[in-house]
């Protein structure tokens, strides 16, 4: 028996690490999948206890120098706070760094740039009459350089020493070279070997930390507002609530209530946790829940949820649900789960990435030794034209141990394995939180990425289509027909005759109520004897309401004392986003489908209304998989939208299975998206969302390839060859850090996507499922 | 190890490894940072040991004279090559030894040099006994490097003077980089 446990792992710097935390984790006896995500910095592992302890995977995560901790309900401000404090740490060391680097750049260059342009120079540190001091001050610069960026060479040489290399180990590697030959070549000096002032890379070492230090902070930052759906969605909570307790009202902190507690909320005030009224009315927003812009009217009895705002009166409710159980809490999960989870298309990208380090470490080696044995036998081949010499390392010829130092540097340095590791998950990350901003649950990055797919959707009628309940949809007769026939209603418990008096302005006192079994019910109303029920019954002429059943409507007929006075059309009426969420799925070249299980007759109806073409009717619920499966069976992307139980083994058979917010738990259990809005228009804003998080993460992996399958060969000296400048890793370090930042700025412009024109935008973050406002009820024929 | 004896330990090694390196520099450096001032003193001394020939750089001269660089030119190629008004006389330049700044390395070429202004200078190999023979950049052991202008002002015409070459030459002005026309006499003591 497996069971599923998410690992908050710290100490990842690059894809490198969460390949290797992954392997680790995989390798485990008793492991049957792990999944680590980098942007997420979480671990998601399958295991069965019965095998493995946590304790021994959370041992084995410690053994190769990464921390694994088991994530803590209502630690959002505490993973906020440590995220700002790696982001403060970040920066602080970034400006020191840079503080040193620059001077040490600047003595560095601007001897060399003479050529271009005269700077003011100390003498006493010009090169050519003081190379020892010249190089001592550049050592001096690059120690607080190195300081600030230990971090580098802690985990790097851990990694390298564990035999898991990663991309602190290419910088650390890199830059110790370059500081170890600059350190070698300052004792020549010292030596008399003047000439060796020349082959100093302090500041090449000092550049490079600063940059990936720049890239570094520049990275948090982004990583974090790629979380920011996650933030605002915990930022609704309210952090107190006021217990009444002996008669005496506390105010205690919300990770203190408990199921049972009696809780009192003032106007205001948020609700704290999921509860039942008890006492007191109140109208509650739950728009940040559900999207309903209108306040619902609560009473004692009326659940309450967590994080809607009560608007006018005060009231005491029950705890029912807290902490990790609340509605809030449920949809934060989903949402994190999403975010942490792996698209396929994330699968190559892994692989490199696992296998990355070593590779870009052989090459480095390898084009360093080819160059240094190059150089031996052909000195000519080192020397670079004046034109290749603009902003390179070197000067005129060089020693081949230089010039293979110096491809060996730019190699390691350049080669970014981050870029690769965050392409996926940030995309991941973004688009998931932008689909929860819209009210769209995405509950996988898998789900997000079949969903670009989707050819054809497969729409429930009822429920989904349509609003699931009966409703007055023609009135004819005269004016006091609704009224009268209300009147008599009230008194049944018919589901249709609940829809009469729900659309009648008023309704009038009635005596000698009766029921005919199959025919209707009759009172006296207002000095009238008034029937409602079928046409024989109120005695309607023949024929009388055929077009309105014709239309899919069921005819109530009403008799005023024994003549026929009208006709009452009630009918499942089209929810008001159908027909646009239908025209948008249409234009985006989506084939749609209607399943129910209702006659032909009423489907038709419906679908000619919404103008769906294709209707599957009379399909029992046990049969709606079989009918999924067949369209899958012609090479169909199928996703299925649906509410109720019934629809749970079609939506679970779909490719994509939506679910309707407003639906059942199974149906939501099964799905894979769920819109909390119960708005139509949804799917197609889904269907978007992930064509746009696909091609941006495809956007991110070409650029992450691209960036290294270009740079490592220019680093490694290709351009030379073809008489072409030798990078300086100065550059290459620059690169290496705009590569990881690109990636990331481009994942955030995801935060710019909208829903397609026309769709109204809702307030909601996300919604919850089970509980239709009143207002929306009692306002459907306005 | 708690974390801040793990510190401890790192800055204590790391102190351990900057002072070592420190007194490894100025072990070698034999106590002075000016490396470059200090040898180019030991190597102008060999210049002076091949003095006699056609070059007098006179040290005698610059020791008595309470510190000065002295340098004397056979003037007659250039009388040979049309010089007017410098009969009798040699070519003397002479910078004051305390000016530290008109004393140079020269990278590229494994050179000292001293410039003694209006575009003069004296160059010589760090090390005469190896220069040449380790295959360094050049085989030039020392060159005197005199501007012309004032002397085909004068009349020469720099193309005939005996023993010297008139030749472009790769020099920084003002910071930047120019080609100058140079009169050159290089030798080579191999």
């Amino acid at each position: 028996m497996t069971q599923t446990q998410i690992l908050d792992i710290r100490g990842m710097t690059c894809a490198a690490c969460s390949a290797r935390v992954e392997k680790i984790l995989t390798k485990q006896a008793g492991v049957a999948q792990a999944s680590v995500n980098l942007a997420a910095e979480k671990a998601r592992v399958e295991y069965d206890p019965a095998r493995v302890s946590l304790r021994a995977l959370i041992a084995a995560v410690e053994k190769i120098g990464y921390q694994a901790l088991l994530p803590r309900p209502e630690k959002a401000d505490e993973d906020r706070l440590r995220r700002e404090k790696a982001v403060r740490v970040l920066r602080a060391k970034t400006v020191v760094s840079a503080l040193f680097a620059v001077p040490l750049l600047y003595i560095a260059m601007a001897p060399m740039l003479t050529r271009w342009v005269t700077l003011p120079y100390p003498p006493a540190l010009d090169p050519m009459n003081y190379p020892l001091l010249y190089a001592l001050a550049e050592i001096a610069l690059v120690i607080p350089v190195v300081c600030a960026g230990h971090r580098f060479y802690a985990v790097g040489f851990r990694a390298l020493w564990m035999r898991s290399p990663n991309m602190d180990s290419l910088i650390a590697v890199g830059t110790s070279a370059a500081v170890l030959y600059s350190l070698f070549n300052t004792i020549q000096i010292s030596r008399g070997h003047f000439a060796a002032v020349n082959a100093l890379y302090f500041e090449t070492a000092g550049v490079i930390i600063t940059l990936i230090l720049l890239g570094k902070t520049l990275e948090a930052r982004s990583k974090g507002k790629t979380g920011e759906a996650i933030k605002k969605l915990m930022g609704l909570a309210p952090k107190t609530a006021i217990l009444l307790q002996d008669g005496a009202e506390r105010e205690i902190p919300i990770g203190d209530v408990v199921t049972g507690d009696v809780l009192v909320v003032r106007p205001g005030a948020k609700i704290p946790v999921d509860g039942v009224v008890l006492e007191g009315r109140t109208a509650v927003d739950e728009s940040m829940l559900t999207g309903e812009s209108m306040p619902v009217d609560k009473q004692a009895g009326d659940p309450v949820y967590a994080a809607s705002l009560n608007t006018t009166g005060s009231v005491t409710f029950r705890a029912e649900k807290v902490g990790a159980d609340t509605a809030l809490a449920q949809i934060i999960r989903l949402v994190e789960d999403a975010q942490g989870s792996k698209a396929p298309i994330a699968n190559l990208a892994d692989k490199v990435s696992g296998v990355f380090v070593p590779i870009v470490c052989g090459i480095a080696l390898l084009a360093g030794v080819a160059w240094f044995i190059a150089g031996r036998l052909h000195p000519d081949i080192l020397r670079l034209s004046d034109a290749a010499q603009a902003f390179s390392p070197i000067q005129g010829g060089a020693a081949p141990l230089t010039f293979a130092l110096v491809v060996f540097i730019s190699v390691l340095v350049i080669a970014c394995p981050c870029a690769l590791g965050l392409a996926t998950p940030t995309a991941i990350m973004v688009g998931t939180g932008k689909g929860a901003e819209h009210g769209i649950l995405i509950k996988s990055g898998e789900a997000l990425e079949t969903a670009h797919k989707i050819s054809t959707v497969v729409f429930d009628k009822t429920g989904t289509v349509t609003e699931g309940k009966p409703a007055v949809t023609d009135l004819l007769g005269p004016p006091d027909l609704l009224s009268l026939a209300a009147s008599v209603e009230k008194l049944s418990e018919h589901p249709l005759g609940q829809a009469v008096v729900a659309a009648a302005q008023e309704t009038f006192p009635a005596a000698d109520f009766r029921s005919v079994t199959g025919m209707g019910v009759e009172a006296a109303v207002q000095g009238k004897q008034v029937r409602v029920g079928r046409a024989a019954y109120a005695n309607a002429p023949e024929g009388e309401g055929a077009d309105l059943a014709a239309q899919g409507k069921t005819p109530l007929f009403v008799s005023f004392d024994g003549v026929f006075a009208g006709v009452i059309a009630v009918a499942d009426v089209v929810k008001p986003s159908s027909q646009a969420a239908i025209e948008a799925l249409r234009g985006m070249g989506v084939e749609v489908v209607m399943i129910t299980g209702d006659n032909r007759r009423t489907a038709e109806a419906i679908a000619r209304q919404v103008g769906i073409d294709r209707v599957l009717a009379e399909v029992m619920p046990q049969d709606k998989a079989n009918e999924i499966r067949q369209l899958q069976r012609e090479g169909k992307i199928v996703a299925m939208v649906g509410d109720g139980i019934n629809d749970a083994p079609a939506l679970a058979q779909a490719d994509v299975g939506i679910a309707i917010g407003s639906g059942t738990d199974v149906a939501m259990e099964s799905a894979d998206i769920v819109l909390m809005r119960s708005d139509l228009t949804d799917v197609p804003t889904a269907i978007q969302l992930s064509k746009r998080t696909i091609r941006n993460i495809k956007q991110n992996l070409f650029w992450a390839f691209g960036y290294n399958v270009v740079g490592i060969p220019v680093a490694a000296g290709l351009l030379h060859l073809f008489g072409g400048p030798l990078l300086n890793p100065i550059f290459a370090a620059a690169a290496m850090s705009l590569s990881s930042v690109s990636v990331l700025t481009n994942a955030l412009r995801l935060k710019r996507f909208h829903p397609f024109p026309g769709k109204k935008e809702g307030r909601s973050l996300s919604a919850h499922p089970s509980e239709p406002s009143k207002q929306r009820k009692a306002g459907r024929l306005s | 190890m708690k974390k801040s004896g793990k510190i401890g330990a790192a800055v204590a090694a790391a102190g351990l490894a900057l002072g070592g390196f420190l007194f490894l520099i100025f072990h070698n450096s034999g106590g002075t940072l000016d490396v470059v001032g200090k040898d180019a003193q030991r190597a102008l001394a060999e210049v002076r040991a091949v003095a006699g020939q056609e070059i007098v750089l006179d040290g005698a001269a610059f020791r008595e004279s309470g510190g000065y660089y002295w340098m004397e030119i056979d003037p007659s190629p250039f009388l040979a090559a049309g010089l007017r008004g410098a009969d009798g006389l040699a070519f003397q330049f002479m910078i004051k030894n305390n000016n530290r700044l008109a004393l140079g390395y020269h990278a590229a070429m494994d050179h000292y040099n001293i410039t003694f202004g209006g575009g003069n200078l004296f160059e010589w190999a760090k090390d005469l006994r190896t220069n040449g023979t380790t295959g360094g950049p050049q085989d030039k052991d020392i060159v005197f490097v005199l501007n012309p202008e004032p002397l085909i002002a004068a009349g020469l015409d720099p193309e005939n003077v005996e023993g010297w070459a008139y030749a472009p030459v790769q020099v920084e002005i003002g910071g930047r980089p120019a080609t100058v026309w140079k009169l050159l006499k290089p030798f080579d003591f191999a």
